[in-house]
């Protein structure tokens, strides 16, 4: 079936690309790529110097553009490009390194850009340059578990933004993108494998019907809102609770300022507020959420089904209780279920309502007072302290965006192109090869790799077999 | 194990066992690779025998035939030999799917079978089963094979061929029968030696429909289904003045009624596999006929095939009719559909089920790892059908005789042949029914043709030594027409009054200029025959032979229709190259490798793909267990 295409992330010879630097708030940012390609990609977009011709080791000052001829490209950033020469660099491949001003918007655009653009360029995956150098031989060769261990990290990580993505929003644009391309194909296949079956199997205009539809759910799904939410490449922390712990002062605590509206009635906080910070010159972006309650109606339920979201999209979430009742065990084990224990920032605020000198709290939480500012320090220093053990460097919601819209861009190429031949009364064989395509497209966005599918459905679908 | 037991009455270097398809083609092969060649089976009279419909080919499988006879194998030949209907299938759609299918004379397919065995130089057939197989000191190779008597042949390889036979028992109603054939006894014993040996096992089913007299049906009120008129062969070596071999004959169609469903619904408390008596897994391409009025409830009818079952013979098969229901549910079910209302068994259908081997604890040489020297080939390997267990059966005996002869190996990609894409299939993954191929199964489908099989595949035949020198000259004078003959397509041109009248027929742009006829061609609205004619081609060497013989003039079209989708497909094989072929080391220790996901090291520990690329199908590893993988190995 369809599936024995090799999975992804392994085929050497793809130029890919990232933002390279770390998260933290500084005055520059580091867009790399690597590959054969990479020179090439860069000086499609270049506005300066011609970088096909540049020496090893060189840097050129200009301008990075985007969008396509004959529209016009217009520029984002003047950027200073630095190009690398195989066998001199840290992959071993042709490298270069774009070097823009350090807000994490232009470095995204610049990625976007080069996506988009020709030659092709692939977003690189989890631990991608540093499994290029070592396979390159650029690294030492007893550090060989230890990158190993990286990609397995990183994976895990950016597995993580998959996941809570696949739980709701991408899982239910891709899902029925899946099943029609499938549907369709089941469609026009069965007519090939079951030659002798009773006439009337296959059914073109069945077929023809649900490529129509699966275009313009692949359309839909390319500018989708999900993707038009500006990338963020920091630390991605939620502050969770019941109601009326006083998660929103804590949230303007550590801002500084009074982005919630804060209200003793419990319940106030029903949309999912975002405050970028910078802790210690780490970059954070803090979501306050509604309160988690057993029970809650409405416009309240709504608001923790996002709670839920951000939870689960997190790198670190803090958990916040009242000093004076502790962590409701029910609460606990709701917030244990949306996010891991390890990702877990346990704080218990209202210190000044405990009466006399708070007991040492249980489970090594960290007690605070949002009203007098006792403990936020400790807290900020906490979050800096968990929010460095990320990775942040070659993957992060901006290249996961930009490769599903890619995905489904790509999807959609195969779709017309498989709807056009349909038209022109083509060979189901030749059809099927674009259908097939388009499905490890949306494969490469759920990471599975599905070889019976095909069959599976025939067989459900269809009574075949003498 | 160990070296006990009698002395040696009989040597040989390679043990077959099984006298069925898979056996057939595995005794050839080695016995023309120069082995001396025990082939073991219950009854030499059963050689060749067909468990089920009296036919070879159809979509997918016939590729495999063509492909089996590309490399040298027999079964081509022996269809077309005994062949008593041939049709291509699909000829409506693209060539890439055209499959032919032939119906056969069940008792002459035997006999030639039978007869061809006999003939090979090298091949002895000893009567008998085998109960166990000896290995050399300190877990070799097997090094001899013992007999249910108590004889022993000594050899250096063996190849498990029994099909259905390893403990099996048969279903007709909930009447369990120890079997593996109607008539025949099951093969008891091997199974115990092969848990010892450290096999795994599990059980499959499979059914066959009931055979009836001819003499008690109508085919007047049943819609005949004739052959072509201009049946084609399987076999290039086949001598097509000669072909067909024997007269040719139709089919016919019918089908169930309401009145059937009811009958056999009225059947289902006594059967062996709602009842739960037969617990193996059926193939679901083939179901039963209680599978299909189940799962297909809303079905007021199912299509049947009356086949005859050879020329001689007072049967006829009802394809699409296996079940494995009580005898007078089938006589009551049979007497409700239009043309066999007095319809008389010989004999009923039944289900049979029978020990298989998985196949994912062989190596892509078809090798057991557990046992070296020990081959497994065709439905004992969890495959179902004629086609499969010939083109496994070939593999199998071309790599027992590869060991001996200590020659490397011999194994086909993905990219090279459907037997490429089912040994692969099979290693790679854990099934739980029996595997049957299918074209959709190829991701390269319309690289992997039957027509241009002989090309893709004749030299590796020649070079084995299955293929002779004088039949592999005229398979290399035909590969080098189709090139000589694309290649003129691209430089001769078309005048435009020449093609002008064809074009406006055909609703085809008229060309103001000439232009290279391989470019008309690629139209596909423009017949390839016609144009031919009309641009000149009777007036070029290279495309003359193509005005005459037809199933060149296909394999020319074929390649031309597909040019630009087989180009960019040769373009990607290129590209997974060297991934696909990145060795993993036969001990590699997966455990080992802390980074990666203790399901994936359990999984691949398990199934032990040779390569990046069949690491990369195996279920349940993910490409971030292929990039930790690919680091690990690079150490």
């Amino acid at each position: 079936m369809n599936g024995a295409a090799p999975k992804v992330g392994t085929v050497q010879a793809e130029t890919v690309v990232a933002v390279a630097t770390p998260p933290g708030t500084g005055a520059l940012a580091i867009v790399r790529l690597s590959g054969p390609q990479a020179v090439a990609a860069v000086a499609a977009r270049f506005r300066g110097a011609d970088l096909r011709r540049a020496a090893s080791h060189t840097a050129h000052h200009g301008y990075l553009m985007a969008g396509a001829e004959p529209a016009g490209l217009e520029p984002i950033d003047d950027v200073v490009v630095t190009v690398f020469r195989a066998p001199r660099s840290y992959t071993g491949e042709d490298c270069v390194e774009i070097t823009c001003h350090g807000n994490p918007l232009l470095a995204a655009r610049i990625v976007d850009a080069l996506l988009g653009g020709d030659p092709p360029v692939a977003a690189a995956g989890p631990g991608e340059f540093t499994k290029r150098a070592f396979l390159a031989g650029r690294l030492d060769l007893s550090q060989a578990e230890a990158v190993a261990d990286l990609i397995r990290g990183s994976a895990d990580t950016a597995l993580r933004g998959a996941r809570a993505r696949l739980d709701g929003a991408v899982a239910a644009l891709v899902e029925p993108i899946r099943e029609g391309l499938l549907d369709a194909r089941s469609e026009l296949e069965v007519e090939l494998d079951f030659a002798e079956e009773e006439g009337d199997l296959a059914d073109r205009g069945a077929a023809r019907a649900r490529l129509d539809a699966v275009a313009e759910l692949l359309t839909q799904a390319a500018a989708d809102p999900l993707y038009a939410e500006q990338p963020y490449d920091g630390v991605n922390a939620a502050i969770v609770g019941p109601p009326n712990v006083g998660k929103s002062s804590i949230l303007n605590r550590l801002a500084g300022a009074d982005r919630a509206i804060v209200d003793a009635a419990p319940g106030t906080t029903r949309d999912v507020i975002r405050e970028d910070l910078s802790i210690a010159g780490m970059r954070v972006r803090l979501c306050d959420t509604a309160g988690i309650r057993p029970g809650a109606g409405g416009v309240e339920r709504a608001g923790i089904a996002r709670t839920r979201q951000a939870a689960a999209q997190a790198d670190v979430a803090i958990l916040v209780g009242d000093a004076r009742t502790g962590f409701a065990a029910r609460v606990r084990a709701e917030v244990e279920e949306m996010i891991a224990a390890d990702r877990l920032l346990p704080v218990l605020n209202k210190a000044d309502l405990v009466d006399g000198t708070p007991a040492a709290p249980p489970g090594g939480a960290l007690l605070v007072s949002a009203r007098t500012g006792a403990g936020i320090a400790e807290l900020a220093a906490a979050l800096r302290s968990r929010a460095a053990g990320v990775d942040y460097t070659e993957h992060g919601a901006a290249v996961a965006g930009a490769r599903h819209r890619r995905a489904f861009r790509d999807a959609l190429v195969e779709v017309e192109a498989a709807g056009g031949l349909l038209a022109a009364g083509a060979g189901a064989e030749v059809i099927a090869v674009h259908l097939r395509k388009a499905t490890a497209c949306l494969d490469e966005i759920l990471g599975v790799v599905t070889t019976d599918d095909l069959l599976n459905r025939i067989f459900e679908r269809f009574c075949i077999g003498k | 194990m160990g070296r006990g037991g009698a002395a040696a009455v009989d040597a040989a270097d390679v043990v077959v066992l099984g006298g069925g398809h898979a056996g057939i083609e595995a005794a050839s092969a080695a016995a023309r690779m120069g082995c001396r060649v025990a082939l073991v089976t219950i009854d030499p009279a059963a050689i060749g025998r067909m468990s089920c419909n009296p036919a070879i080919g159809g979509t997918a499988k016939a590729h495999l035939v063509h492909e089996v006879d590309a490399l040298g194998g027999v079964m081509g030949e022996l269809a077309d030999r005994t062949g008593i209907q041939f049709r291509i299938l699909n000829r409506s759609k693209g060539p890439a799917v055209w499959s032919t299918r032939c119906q056969s004379d069940r008792e002459s397919y035997a006999r030639c079978a039978r007869e061809h065995v006999e003939s090979l130089d090298g091949v002895r057939i000893v009567t008998g089963t085998i109960v166990a197989a000896e290995r050399g000191a300190a877990g070799g190779g097997v090094s001899a094979v013992t007999l249910a008597d108590g004889r022993r042949v000594a050899c250096r390889a063996l190849v498990i061929a029994s099909g259905t036979f390893l403990d099996a028992v048969m279903y007709t109603g909930l009447q369990p029968t120890a079997g593996g054939r109607a008539g025949e006894p099951a093969a008891v014993g091997l199974g115990g030696w092969l848990a010892r040996a450290g096999l795994t096992t599990h059980r499959l089913k499979t059914g066959t429909p009931p055979r009836i007299y001819r003499d008690s049906v109508d085919l007047s009120v049943c819609q005949e289904q004739a052959g072509d008129a201009d049946p084609q062969p399987f076999s290039g070596r086949t001598l097509r003045a000669a072909f067909p071999v024997m007269p040719q004959v139709s089919c016919h169609v019918t089908h169930t009624t309401a009145a059937t469903h009811a009958a056999l619904r009225a059947g289902f408390g006594r059967s062996p596999i709602f009842t739960g008596a037969i617990a193996g897994r059926g193939p679901r391409y083939c179901p039963s006929i209680e599978d299909k009025l189940v799962r297909f409830a809303d079905r007021d009818r199912h299509q049947l095939f009356i086949e005859p079952d050879g020329l001689g013979s007072d049967l006829i098969y009802l394809n699409g009719f296996s079940t494995s229901l009580p005898r007078d549910v089938q006589a009551a079910a049979l007497a409700t559909i239009p043309g066999l209302e007095r319809a008389r068994m010989a004999r009923a259908g039944y289900a049979v089920e029978y020990e298989s081997v998985p196949a994912h604890q062989l190596g892509p040489t078809l090798e057991a790892r557990a046992v070296p020297g020990l081959f497994l080939a065709g439905q004992v390997c969890g495959t179902s059908g004629y086609e499969e267990a010939a083109a496994l059966g070939l593999m199998a005996g071309i790599n027992a005789a590869c060991r001996v002869h200590g020659r490397p190996p011999f194994t086909l990609g993905r990219s090279q042949a459907y037997v490429g894409v089912m040994i692969d299939d099979l290693t790679t993954r854990e099934w739980r029914e029996p595997y049957r191929m299918f074209t959709s199964r190829a991701e390269h489908r319309l690289v992997l043709r039957q027509d241009n099989a002989e090309r893709r595949l004749a030299h590796h035949g020649h070079r084995l030594g299955l293929v002779g020198d004088a039949d592999y000259r005229r398979a290399a004078a035909r590969a080098a027409a189709v090139r000589d003959a694309l290649r003129a397509l691209e430089t001769v041109r078309a005048a435009p009054d020449a093609v002008r009248a064809l074009l406006r027929a055909a609703g085809a742009a008229p060309i103001g200029a000439p232009a290279p006829i391989g470019n008309l061609a690629r139209r596909p609205e423009v017949p390839f025959a016609d144009l031919l004619a009309a641009a000149g081609a009777a007036g070029v060497p290279a495309l003359r032979p193509l005005l005459a013989d037809g199933p060149l003039r296909a394999q020319v079209a074929a390649e031309v229709r597909y040019a630009g989708y087989v180009r960019r497909e040769r373009q990607l094989i290129e590209r997974q190259a060297k991934h696909e072929a990145l060795p993993i080391p036969a001990a590699f220790d997966y455990a080992a490798v802390r980074s990666l996901s203790a399901e994936a090291a359990e999984t691949l520990a398990r199934i032990r793909p040779v390569s990046m690329g069949q690491a990369s199908r195996v279920a349940g590893v993910t490409p971030a267990d292929l990039n930790v993988l690919r680091v690990a190995l690079h150490r």
